[in-house]
Order: structure tokens, then sequence, then C-alpha cells
């Protein structure tokens, strides 16, 4: 699906370089507080923090100054340069396309901003789509100057027919060899809450940090506007429905299938957050994922 | 509000079609959506069936479009109290070009009807009618006053005569009821049936002198091709004698004019003699002192390019036959020739057969001689102006055979003999049965030398020759002013307005009756048709501009 051209302005590429992915934060040379491992590659760590020194903690990372001044024990904390591997994974399925095609260009614009966000950072970014038939990855892109290559991949992403979530994600995260990092869900949510959190289980098991945007139209929170009588027809499974219900209901039902899926995400940690169309792209990159944690 | 057709109203019958058509559209319709997932707990209970139709404001347009196509189906009326309809009447008849001084009467007519029509309340109604020919100016009474006075103005003197009884009627039978109001603009003077509050009548003629051509005939040449000459008769309806120039030209080439005194209210009878050569459309063209009306002034005549004429002589009398032939031998212009049976062409035929006379199918002369050819002395008097009997004294005496006992022939009776206390008629003519005839009733034999019966018969034979085809300046009908000089009478104009004209009820009583105007109705279908387009254009524009949001 090409995305339209003008959109990845240089004004929107630079603030995209003042953003990087948020991390959990880990100690150095310690993994206590820390809930999963992190994928060290890098050598380089620089001076972070003082912490009050506890019996366990590395005697080579007392600061002796520091005692000779307060006359108490501290231990230094680093930062470590830690390169990821982010996985932004693309709902491609059918039910993207509908109401409105936007909703699938939207989506692959996140993809093509938040990689960006990653090569900015230095991690290792790189794009699969969620579709029916073979895995379709990108490869894994490293530096700034990927940009090009990573739109010029997303660009060619197609929408096709449907797939349960956990079934591709085992295969995918088999063949990927998906191990810790980060992976940045884009997708519509419109799937069963059951395959929806067997597929996020799936990932967890890797050690993978999970991030959930769901990309929805202002027509899918107020489904009366789509239609107000007749059948419904799914797009995916075919499923027809004769509709017959009040417009509160179906927004109702609406809402508290959205509301599962965020309270599910809460539960296990993972960071979930509602991306509508009708929100600027600038402002919720800008503003709204850093409000929410995702970016910082 | 009143409905003309309220058997319109069955077309209410079509909103809960639009009804059904909305439910059956909306129960048709199909919508993709992502995902039936997040409503799953919805569809595993029944649906009800939705009670209530969903509709948006397309629907309401549709309805309104429906409505007020069923309310312009029964013709509502708006009765607005306070209105009236008026009945304006514009005399357009001839005597209407009368001029007295810079004006005429039907300019005054004009300005004065045209005041009261910008004078009138915005709500009266206006229906507006010309007298001659009797003739509505607009199809049904209306309030647009800028209308009404184009019409007015528009409007011309018809040269014709014209009845406002008639065009009174005219305009009742139009309305359907009498109207509030009646409007007169004519030079007719108030007659008093027209004495009614009702009746608004502004005389704008005054009486004035005029003198008219009310008779032109030609007659072609006879003997000699010098002989062509327009008989033309003129009338004066003043009371005062004028000065008279008659003239007949031809493209602008005056060809005979003829200078005379014309006494008040008399008649007089002229003769042109035309040039030779003379033919085609002839202009007869009168001007007097004391004139005020112009149109009955022009006569156009068309003379018939005339060659040597055939006369078929058939008479058994050998004496009369002869004295015939002797007459006609005098004339180098005439071809005479003796025939057995009547002419089959356009000759004019000479007998005194009456089989022969009624066979012949051009103009004939019947001889009805007595049996015994005793002259007999007697008086001769004109009865009628005829050219026929032009050039004679009006009283003669005439030797002649007579004869008395025939009946009388058809026509008019142009001369008769008193004999013996009684009124033979000897000479009569007639026009009626498309060809000219002449009878008379005396025997010509040896009358060669005769004056008065060779002038007769040279008359006679004249006038066979001629044909009365007269028409007006601008080939529009003036035949009936020429023989009905009604509308040249500027003096006296006798009323064409009747008491009938008022549905025979007295008018007075009638005035009392009414103590204010009934309201006028205004229909109102036209401004429902205008909103149905107005709604229609409102749905087209919804459409294109909004697309397919409109439906949903």
């Amino acid at each position: 699906m090409p995305t339209p051209n003008g959109w990845l302005t240089p004004t929107l590429i630079s603030k995209l370089e003042a953003l990087q992915l948020s991390i959990k934060w880990v100690r150095a040379g310690s993994k206590v507080g820390g809930r999963f491992a992190v994928n060290r590659r890098g050598s380089s760590v620089e001076f972070a923090d003082h912490a009050p020194y506890y019996a366990g903690d590395d005697i080579r990372a007392i600061d002796w100054n520091l005692y000779a001044r307060l006359d108490r024990l501290f231990v230094k904390t680093y930062r470590e340069e830690i390169e990821l591997s982010v996985e932004v994974i693309v709902d491609a399925t059918l039910s993207m396309s509908l109401p409105r095609t936007e909703k699938f260009t939207r989506a692959l614009q996140l993809a093509i901003c938040l990689g960006y966000v990653g090569l900015a950072g230095r991690h290792h970014v790189r794009v699969s789509l969620i579709r029916e038939g073979d895995l379709t990855a990108s490869p894994s892109f490293h530096r700034r100057s990927d940009l090009l290559r990573l739109r010029q991949w997303t660009e060619k992403a197609s929408i096709n027919g449907k797939i349960a979530c956990t079934e591709w994600m085992r295969k995918t995260v088999a063949a990927l060899h998906v191990h810790g990092g980060q992976a940045i869900l884009l997708t519509d949510g419109m799937v069963r809450p059951a395959d929806f959190f067997q597929a996020l289980h799936v990932l967890a098991q890797r050690n993978v940090e999970i991030k959930v945007i769901q990309v929805l139209t202002p027509q899918e929170l107020h489904p009366s506007t789509l239609a107000t009588a007749g059948t419904l027809i799914d797009a995916e499974t075919g499923q027809t429905h004769e509709l017959a219900y009040a417009p509160a209901e179906l927004e109702r039902a609406m809402a508290e299938h959205n509301e599962l899926l965020a309270r599910f995400c809460k539960r296990q940690g993972i960071l979930f957050v509602q991306h509508h169309l009708d929100e600027p792209l600038e402002r919720f990159l800008t503003k709204t994922l850093p409000m929410r944690g995702v970016l910082e | 509000m009143s409905f003309l057709s309220p058997l319109g109203l069955l077309a209410l019958a079509s909103v809960p079609v639009l009804l059904w058509l909305w439910r059956l559209s909306a129960s048709r319709r199909q919508t993709r959506i992502a995902s039936l997932v997040p409503f799953e707990h919805l569809l595993k209970r029944t649906a009800a069936r939705r009670k209530r139709l969903v509709i948006n404001w397309l629907f309401w347009l549709q309805l309104a479009a429906l409505l007020a196509a069923t309310t312009a189906l029964t013709q509502p009326q708006l009765k607005l109290a306070g209105s009236r309809t008026i009945l304006a009447i514009l005399d357009t008849s001839a005597s209407m070009g009368a001029r007295q001084g810079l004006t005429t009467a039907f300019d005054r007519a004009k300005a004065e009807l045209i005041r009261r029509i910008q004078r009138k309340s915005p709500m009266d109604q206006v229906l507006l009618l010309a007298s001659a020919p009797p003739t509505p100016l607009t199809a049904q009474p209306t309030s647009d006053g800028i209308l009404l006075a184009r019409l007015v103005e528009e409007q011309k003197v018809a040269l014709m005569g014209g009845h406002l009884a008639t065009t009174e009627r005219l305009g009742r039978a139009i309305l359907s009821r009498p109207a509030d109001e009646i409007w007169v603009a004519t030079d007719e003077s108030r007659p008093s049936s027209a004495e009614s509050a009702s009746v608004r009548w502004f005389a704008v003629g005054q009486p004035a002198g005029n003198a008219a051509i009310v008779g032109v005939d030609t007659l072609g040449p006879l003997c000699d091709p010098s002989d062509a000459r327009l008989m033309v008769t003129i009338q004066s309806f003043s009371e005062k004698t004028a000065q008279v120039r008659v003239a007949a030209s031809q493209a602008g080439r005056q060809l005979a004019q003829q200078h005379l005194s014309l006494a008040g209210k008399e008649r007089q009878f002229l003769t042109l003699a035309l040039p030779e050569e003379a033919q085609g459309l002839i202009e007869v063209s009168l001007s007097a002192s004391a004139d005020a009306l112009e149109a009955d002034n022009h006569v156009a005549v068309s003379l018939e390019p005339k060659g040597a004429k055939t006369i078929a002589v058939s008479v058994a009398s050998p004496s009369m036959a002869q004295t015939v032939l002797r007459w006609l031998s005098a004339c180098p212009a005439v071809t005479a020739s003796s025939v057995e049976k009547p002419p089959a062409d356009n000759s004019i035929l000479i007998t005194d057969d009456p089989d022969f006379f009624q066979r012949a199918s051009g103009p004939a002369l019947l001889f009805k001689a007595p049996a015994r050819a005793k002259p007999v002395a007697a008086y001769w008097m004109v009865l009628a102006e005829h050219p026929i009997a032009s050039y004679l004294s009006l009283v003669d005496v005439v030797a002649a055979p007579i004869n008395v006992s025939e009946q009388a022939s058809p026509g008019i009776a142009v001369l008769a003999a008193i004999l013996g206390g009684r009124k033979a008629v000897v000479v009569s003519a007639d026009e009626s049965e498309g060809r000219r005839q002449v009878f008379m009733n005396f025997d010509v034999s040896g009358q060669e030398t005769a004056t008065a019966i060779t002038l007769i018969f040279f008359n006679s034979l004249r006038w066979l020759m001629g044909e009365s085809n007269t028409r007006a300046m601008d080939s529009s009908v003036a035949d009936k002013n020429l023989l009905d000089p009604l509308e040249s009478n500027l003096l006296y104009r006798p009323s064409t307005w009747a008491a009938s004209a008022m549905s025979g009820q007295n008018p007075v009583a009638q005035n009392k009756k009414k103590s204010r105007p009934e309201g006028v109705s205004h229909p109102l279908a036209s401004w429902f048709i205008i909103l149905i387009m107005l709604l229609l254009l409102l749905e087209w524009w919804l459409y294109t501009a909004k697309g397919n949001k409109v439906v949903s």
C-alpha cells in the first residue's frame, strides 16, 4: 500500500530524531529490578547516578571520593548504551482496510516513524506484516540512512486476507529468531480477545518488551455512523448479521471490546495506546506517545 | 384556504409508499465492517425487528416534496378578503382613432386605463379585454400592474366596429361570475343602463365632424378604354359643410381627383375617370376640412386589366336583337356576337331567354319584354342609388313597352315606372348569387336613340363589366366600415352597452346587497410547484456535494 508522498517532512524527521524508544531502567552490572533481560551488545558505559551501598553490591563500584566527603558509602550506577532489536509488527489483514483504507496507511506511517526513532537510537529495526501467506518481513535496518530503504519497503506493503494472530506470531518469532528487544504492534484490535492475548503471550515468552498501538477510525469508535440499518458483513470472515441494535448498544459493545484489550495489556505490563485517525500523526508521535511512555 | 380539487389529497397515499421504500432500502443495505468480533455478545441474542425507521434529513426532504406535490394537486386557493376582481374593457373600435387636437380618443382611453391600473390596490385582480374584436388580453385575472399597463399600451385601434356588451359577456364567461367592478374606456357616452356604482365609465370621446368614404366601385372601360372610372360614395357625418377632395392614386402617382363641397350629413356619389392604362391596386383617399377620423378616408381598389370584353347576344326578338347589336357596334372595345347557347366562359350574356339566363356562368342581362310591344309613356323614377341609375334624372318621362305583369325580380329595384297609379319595376340589379345580373322589364326595340334607355343599357353593361373589390389600405377588414358606417359617425355614438350585460339584475339592488367586495382567490399551486423544484435542487446538491454520506 503506497503511503502518500509528502507526509515525511524534514521537520517531522528532525522531531523524530529528538525522540527515542523508552526502555525499562536497569542498573549497571546488576539485574535487580529488571524483569526482562536486555540484549547487551555494546561495550561503552556512561556514568548515570549514585545509589546507597547495600550489602552485596560490587565494591568496585563504590565512589570513594564521595565517601571521603560524606563519610557514607555510595555506589556508582551506569547508563549502558543498549542496542535493541525492535520488531515493528503491522497488522495487514483485511480488517485494516475498513471502514477506510487510511487506517492501514496510518499504521504504515507509524511503522516508518517508530522505525526511524529506533534507527536514530542505533537500534536494529525490522518491520513485518501480519497477513495471510508467506512471512513478510523486511531486512534488519540499523543506520539512520536506512530510513529510505525502510520507507521504500514499507510503501510496498499491502493488505492480504486474514490469519489468526497467534498462529502468525508463533511462526514469525520462530522464523525470525526473536528473542528480547522490543516489539511494537500496530493493529486495529479487531480480533478475538483470546487470540490477541495468546499472540502477546507468545511474544512475552521471548522476553520481548511489548508495546501495542491500536489504530482506529472515528467511525469505529461510533459504529452507528457506519450503518444504521441493513446487514453487516465481516470483511475477514464473511459472516453476516442483520443490524437491529440501537446505536448506544453498538457503541457500548465496541468500547467494551477495546477496554478488554487495554485491561489485559495493563495487567501484563504492556503499554497500550489508542490512536484515532482524526489525531494528527505528528502530534501523536511527539506528544501522545511520550506522554504514554512509548517514546521519550 | 380552499381546494379546487380535493381529490388530490389521495396523493397522500404516496407517503406510506415512501416509508415502505425507506424500510426496504435500509433492510437491503449491506455494510462491510472490519469485524463483527466486538459485537459478538450482541449477535448471540436474537435481533429484535427494528421498529423505529432510521431516517435522516434526506427522508424529510422527500417527504416535504411529496406533501408539496399533494398540495399542488389539490389546487389550493387562498382567499384574501378586501380584494376585488375588475373587468376592464378597452374600446378598440375604429371610431376610437378620432383625433381631437394632438391626441386621439384611443390615446386618452389608454392613458385613463393605465392610470386606474396604477392606482388600484395591489390585491385587486384585473381581467383585461379589447372590444374590437372582443378578445381577452389576459388569460385570467391578474394583479400584475406592470403587465396590465404594458398590455394596454400595446393595443392599437382596429379597423372595425366593436361591441361593448359582447365584450362584457365574454369577460363574465371567463370569470364564471360577475366582476366586482367593471371599467369601460370608450368614446361612447355613458348609457342609462350603465348607471351602476360598479361600472366605471371612462368616456373619452367628444362629438366631432367627420367625412368618410362609404362606398367604392369600379367601372371598367366600356366602349372607349378611357372610360375606366371609379364610383366613389362619400358621406358627411358633420353638421357643417365641408370642402372635400377625393383623389385616386397609384404607387404615389395621382391618377384623378375631384374637389367638391359636402353639406352637413349629406351623402354624395362621384366618379373619377382613370387613365387608360390604369390597372392594379388603386388607392382612393379623402381629405376634408373637418375630418376627425382618418381610418375611413382610405380604400384600395383592385382594377383588373380589361381586354376587349366579349358579349354574347342571344335575343330571340329580331327587333330587340337589332337594337342591342346597334348599340354594341358603337363600342370598339366590345366584341359582340350572337350565340345559340349560353357562353361557358365569363362573357357577358344579353338574352331574353330565362333558361339561357339561368345557365350562364358570367354576368348576364335579361330582357323581359311584354308580349305586346306597345310603347307606353310613363314617369320613370330612380329608386336606388345604383351605378345603373348614373346620370339619369330622378324622374323622367320615358316611352317604352313595359312588362307590368312580371313578378318582382330579385335584387335591388333600380328604376320603376308609374303606370296607372301603380309602380312597376322596370330595372333591377342583383349580385347575390355571386355574379351580376340585370333584369329589364321593357322592350328596347327601336330605342337606339332614346337617351334614357340608352343610358340605362350602357350603365347596365358597365355595371355588369365592373367588379366590386375594395379593401382597406392595410388589408384588415374594412368592408364592414364601408357598409356600416357606425364607427364614422362621431356626432352620435349609439351605445353598444346593454342592460343585459349586468345579468338582467337590478344593478342598484345588486350593489346594495354587496356591502364589501368578496375576497379574491389566489391560486397557490404554482408556489408549491416552485417549492418542489427547490427541494429537488437541494436534494441533488446534497447528493453531489456530500456524496454517498447523504445516504448514511
